[in-house]
């Protein structure tokens, strides 16, 4: 057998190198006589830890490691690009001089020239190598989702994890040799054997808690935090892994731990320093594993998976970072097959200084409930035992061989668990934002809301242009009135960029919250030097002013409450100051700003001459936009019974300038093809407005029904509507009638009366038709 | 090819006509026209069928009044009606042909690469990216600056002023204002980029490009023709440049070939120009002008491209560093079209107006000088 190379990419950080490492391990069992390389970057993870795990094949010299030149970043930056392009051109001479049989990749911008060599070479058919990429996280990372079409095979970690159908195989997270076996033994291990051997007592309630070999701020800080909550219980005790501190890293968590530790001593029971212990550096993780009855870790793929090896319940603290929400797509996939419990770390968006933190009183208290639910913990450890396969790395090396035709069937695969879509993790917030506008606020779940609303604290605490403006949209699209502080500090602040302030205003008029608060806060943003900004604060004043004040025919809907009463009253006291503030608006040289305040004097102002002399100022506006909001600005005034509709139709019609240069184009053959597309569609529609209309339910019934209808549909227009209604004849009209009395739950009298009204009502009907 | 033929044949005393510039010019102007009649309909249908165009994948929100689903790439009716022509009229023999048929194919193809890739992914945003288009006009920019500075093949040799190749000239002044050297190569290369970049920003509604493209042919047709000239010349007092009376019957080629797009493209249009048409009228505008040393006068000109562009360029410079917008919307005709909302036709047609305008105005510096 000729002896077969195997060529190893990826890294950047450990995440990426470990489940290579594991690979190459079971492949080595399989062929024992392979050649191994490594090819990374220059200065990362995988320097030091390759030597380590391939100790044995360098004594061999079977195994080579090799660098390329690559960086994260834009492709559009001529820099990263030219970097790339070098570290390609090294990939192809190195991949041309080698010839490697298999190429596995996990992913990273460390494996990008090697991929993309190896897709080229292959397409023009300089190399044959087969490409195998495993992907350790629940979401596909960038440069994975760009390989997978030159791949033969994905192999992934996570159930649901979204790849091409015919290439994606459900292995698991590949684990050492050495982990697997260590797993084993602690499964075999008694508790209690491994809790006198560390010196817990039996009953004791024991948290295992660390956050990684370099700890991580949140838990350390969030453990300390807890620790009055969680040391009431004098039962629980802590093993807390700070972590160490590296050369170079600019957070040291031993020391973090001891300085917060003294500070709160004197909230802590007696006994604290016998039942709580912190350590840098745990050598002895397993016994510890086997000991604990509760983990607290991160959501790295990792860590997530030692959990579910060895079976236990965890609560998971995922790193919050925006580049795709690894960690919390990782977590949430645990979390909705019922093995862990996430608490979100989230960042004040008001406080620039602030850093991630949790809730330590949450925290605290949903990890004493699972302590005292040990039935919960137990069903929760059994799920996550199901999600670890001990043999993942076995598979791997088994779809090698299938890949190098040694295997002529494939290795049988686990099932994979199917879950739902999920809506809100992991997605842009622009795709949540449009997903919210179109299906409404009140469509999410309480469980989406959780997430939604730790996407928006942490989108809104960034410090860029864009994401805290979008944060701003989101809240209001989805109706989270529990952020409006974030909101009304953004409008505001000047330090902000001017996106994010006019996105405050997009966020409260989308709101709906309107008080003294908020219009104070409109009032102030009203004088902001970026016009964009006062603009949709205007804007926001008058729909929600339009939306509380008016009463139209969708008024009756409106829930009315104590506050909102309150509330209005409040704005009715205000009143003469927001229409002296939006007067000095009015002659602004902005069209936008200038239609705005004029929609908001004509809800306020109950003096119609002045009103009036307003508006005719701008009867000949070259802006035909202003016009238009003229025209409705009359709609509202006489919704408010300051004027007749006569007077305003001589208005209109005598004084008004009704030419302008706005006109919408139609394409008539394109609606022609419409009418086609959407046949279907509409005579459901009229059926269904139909049946509301013809039906024997009171006006006040009809009325809602027809109310949710149109807001629901938005695929006809009024007229194409009525054309659609006016084409039913009226014996159309007395047959539905008929039936809907028929089957209505009227008694047999009632209905025989009914019908008889009905036929004198048709015969009249008939009469007069013919008389016309 | 027929100025070869009229010049080979001796029998016919009446093919002497073809020999002359003006005849040429007008021959060019009618043919290339005609061409882009006949050729329009075929080629169009040929665009649709091989996808170059935009379909909704969701028919539920199928919009009668949306121009999605217009076939795009149009620049090819552009480019084969002002290839057939200059074959059919042109002077074969004269370099300065060659080079602009040269920036044609470059920034053609550049354009067609682009739109290729937007039509493959069916995204406007996934054209071909910036660098990638740089590229070839900066190598394109360094070729006329280096022709420009060491005056190879005599392209820029002028009987009447020395050192006319690296001259720099602007309007209302008779003399060269100075002597650029190898700053030419620099200056070939920001011409060459920002110009057709400048057109290319410019194309986005129906008729916007074609039109003003059309007045700065004119210009610049006009201008060759005068320096092309030796008598008219000597009397406006231009450099006299031997052969360049040749650039007027190609700038009135493509004066046919703008006309005859616009026959189709006009508003509500049958086919878009894409970025190969848009690209290749900018770049054979830069190389001409170069080729002049007229480039002032295709910024007077070309006004409308350089503001749209300019106007860009800083919001988009706004945009990125200070995050709010300058303007309300950029290019300019989109803040008329989607903030104003006025009707594109009128957009168009006022877009016209004052590119006429400025012809007028360019027109202008032949004499008040």
């Amino acid at each position: 057998m000729k002896r077969k190379k195997i060529l190893f990419t990826g890294g950047g950080t450990g995440g990426h190198v470990t489940p290579n490492l594991a690979i190459s391990q079971s492949i080595q069992k399989v062929y024992p006589e392979a050649m191994f390389y490594y090819v990374g970057k220059k200065g990362k993870a995988e320097e030091s830890m390759v030597p380590k795990g391939w100790k044995n094949l360098f004594s061999e010299s079977r195994a080579s490691l090799h660098f390329v030149s690559t960086t994260s970043g834009s492709i559009k930056n001529p820099k990263v690009l030219l970097t790339l392009f070098l570290g390609f051109l090294q990939a192809v001479i190195l991949l041309m001089r080698h010839r490697p049989h298999v190429i596995i990749a996990s992913g990273g911008y460390v494996s990008a020239p090697i991929l993309f060599a190896a897709g080229l070479l292959r397409k023009i058919r300089f190399i044959s190598s087969k490409i195998m990429l495993h992907e350790a996280n629940a979401e596909v990372g960038k440069m994975i989702q760009m390989a997978i079409r030159f791949a033969d095979i994905v192999a992934y970690s996570f159930p649901g994890t979204k790849i091409d159908k015919t290439k994606k195989r459900f292995v698991g997270y590949p684990v050492r040799e050495s982990i697997v076996q260590k797993s084993l033994e602690i499964k075999g291990q008694s508790k209690d054997a491994a809790r006198e051997k560390l010196g817990i007592p039996a009953n004791a309630k024991f948290i295992l808690a660390f956050g990684g070999s370099q700890g991580a701020r949140t838990i350390n800080r969030g453990i300390i935090e807890a620790l009055p909550i969680l040391l009431a219980d004098p039962d629980v005790h802590i093993m807390h892994g700070t972590g160490k501190k590296l050369v170079g890293a600019a957070y040291d968590g031993y020391q973090d731990v001891q300085q917060r530790l003294a500070q709160k001593k004197e909230s802590l029971p007696s006994d604290f320093d016998k039942r709580y212990t912190y350590k840098d550096f745990m050598d002895n993780i397993g016994d510890y594993y086997a000991a604990a009855d509760l983990v607290v870790c991160r959501g790295g793929a990792g860590s997530l998976v030692e959990v579910c090896a060895n079976g236990i319940a965890a609560v998971c603290i995922p790193k919050a970072d925006l580049a795709g929400d690894h960690q919390a797509v990782n977590a949430r996939v645990l979390e909705r097959l019922g093995a862990i419990n996430i608490i979100f770390e989230s960042k004040d968006p008001l406080d620039p200084a602030s850093v991630e933190n949790i809730n330590a009183t949450d925290f605290g208290n949903l990890v004493l409930s699972l302590l005292n639910d040990p039935e919960k913990r137990a069903e929760m450890g059994t799920i996550a035992s199901k999600q670890y396969d001990p043999t993942t790395a076995q598979k791997c090396a088994q779809l090698v061989q299938y890949l190098l035709g040694d295997l002529l069937q494939e290795p049988e695969l686990r099932e994979e668990t199917s879950l739902p879509e999920e809506a809100i993790l992991g997605k842009g917030l622009l795709s949540i934002i449009s997903m919210l506008h179109k299906k409404g606020a009140d469509s999410l779940t309480p469980e989406q809301r959780r997430l939604a609303l730790y996407k928006i604290d942490i989108a809104a605490s960034q410090k860029s242009f864009v994401l805290p403006a979008r944060a701003c949209r989101m809240i209001g699209a989805g109706k989270f009135t529990e952020r409006i502080d974030i909101v009304l500090n953004f409008a505001l602040n000047k330090q902000k960029s001017p996106f994010t302030r006019r996105d405050a205003f997009v966020g409260l008029r989308h709101l709906g919250v309107i008080n003294t608060e908020v219009v104070q806060t409109i009032l102030e943003g009203c004088s902001d030097p970026y016009f964009e900004t006062v603009n949709e604060a205007l804007y926001a004043l008058f729909s929600l002013l339009k939306e509380n004040l008016v009463l139209d025919r969708f008024s009756h809907d409106r829930s009315i409450t104590d506050e909102s009463v309150s509330n209005i009253k409040a704005i009715d006291s205000m009143k003469s100051n927001i229409i002296a503030r939006v007067k000095k608006l009015c002659s602004s040289s902005e069209f936008d700003i200038r239609m705005n305040a004029l929609g908001v004097l004509s809800i306020l102002m109950d003096d119609f001459p002045s009103i009036n002399e307003l508006l005719k100022q701008n009867f000949f506006h070259p802006n035909w936009q202003v016009r238009k909001k003229i025209v409705e600005c009359y709609d509202i005034l006489y919704q408010r019974n300051l004027v007749t509709l006569k007077e305003i139709q001589d208005i209109l019609k005598n004084d008004f300038l009704q030419t302008s240069n706005g006109f919408d184009m139609d394409f008539l053959l394109k609606s022609e093809i419409k009418t086609i597309f959407q046949k279907e569609s509409n005579r459901k529609f009229t059926d269904e407005l139909r049946s509301i209309i013809f039906s024997s339910q009171t006006k006040k019934d009809k009325e809602t029904r027809l109310i949710t209808m149109e807001k629901t549909n938005s695929l006809l227009t009024t007229k194409e509507i009525v054309d659609q209604l006016l084409s039913y004849t009226p014996a159309d009209f007395f047959t539905h009638r008929q039936e809907s009395i028929q089957s209505s739950s009227m008694t047999e009298e009632e209905k025989e009366q009914e019908l008889s009204r009905l036929l004198k009502y048709q015969t009249s009907h008939l009469e007069i038709s013919k008389s016309k | 090819m027929l100025n070869f033929l009229a010049h080979t044949i001796t029998g016919f005393p009446a093919l002497h006509v073809l020999t002359y510039t003006t005849t040429r010019a007008i021959f060019g102007f009618i043919t290339a026209f005609l061409l882009s009649l006949i050729l329009g309909r075929p080629i169009i249908k040929r665009l649709f069928l091989s996808g170059f165009r935009d379909y909704p994948r969701d028919f539920a929100n199928f919009s009668s009044g949306s121009k999605r689903g217009t076939p795009t790439m149009g620049g090819v009716l552009i480019a084969i009606t002002a290839l057939l022509s200059i074959f059919l009229w042109a002077d074969l023999s004269e370099m300065r042909v060659w080079i602009v048929m040269l920036s044609m194919l470059i920034f053609g193809t550049l354009g067609y690469l682009d739109d290729y890739a937007k039509a493959k992914h069916k995204d406007a945003d996934q054209g071909a990216s910036r660098i990638f288009k740089m590229i070839p006009q900066i190598l394109f920019g360094l070729f006329l600056g280096t022709l420009a500075w060491k005056n190879y093949g005599n392209i820029f040799f002028s009987t009447t002023l020395t050192g006319f190749g690296d001259s720099i000239f602007i309007p209302f002044i008779k003399e060269p204002l100075f002597h650029g050297s190898f700053f030419m190569l620099l200056f070939g290369v920001v011409w060459s980029g920002g110009i057709s970049n400048a057109v290319n920003y410019t194309d986005g509604l129906d008729g916007l490009l074609s039109v003003p493209a059309f007045f700065c042919f004119l210009v610049l047709g006009v201008f060759a023709f005068v320096m092309g000239n030796s008598v008219i010349s000597e009397y406006l007092i231009y450099p006299f440049l031997s052969g360049a009376e040749e650039l007027a019957v190609l700038c009135s080629i493509f004066m046919g070939c703008c006309l005859g797009f616009l026959w189709f493209n006009s508003f509500p249009a049958e086919v878009f120009m894409g970025d190969c048409g848009s690209l290749m009228i900018g770049g054979v505008l830069m190389t001409i002008s170069f080729l002049l040393h007229q480039e002032a006068i295709l910024i007077i000109a070309g006004g409308i491209f350089i503001f749209q562009f300019m106007s860009s360029i800083i919001q988009e410079l706004f945009l990125k560093y200070r995050g709010r917008r300058l303007f309300r919307s950029a290019p300019f005709h989109e803040g008329l079209t989607k903030s104003y909302k006025m009707a594109e036709a009128k957009v168009v047609v006022r877009f016209w107006i004052v590119s006429s305008m400025l012809a007028a105005f360019a027109l202008l510096t032949l004499k008040l000088r």
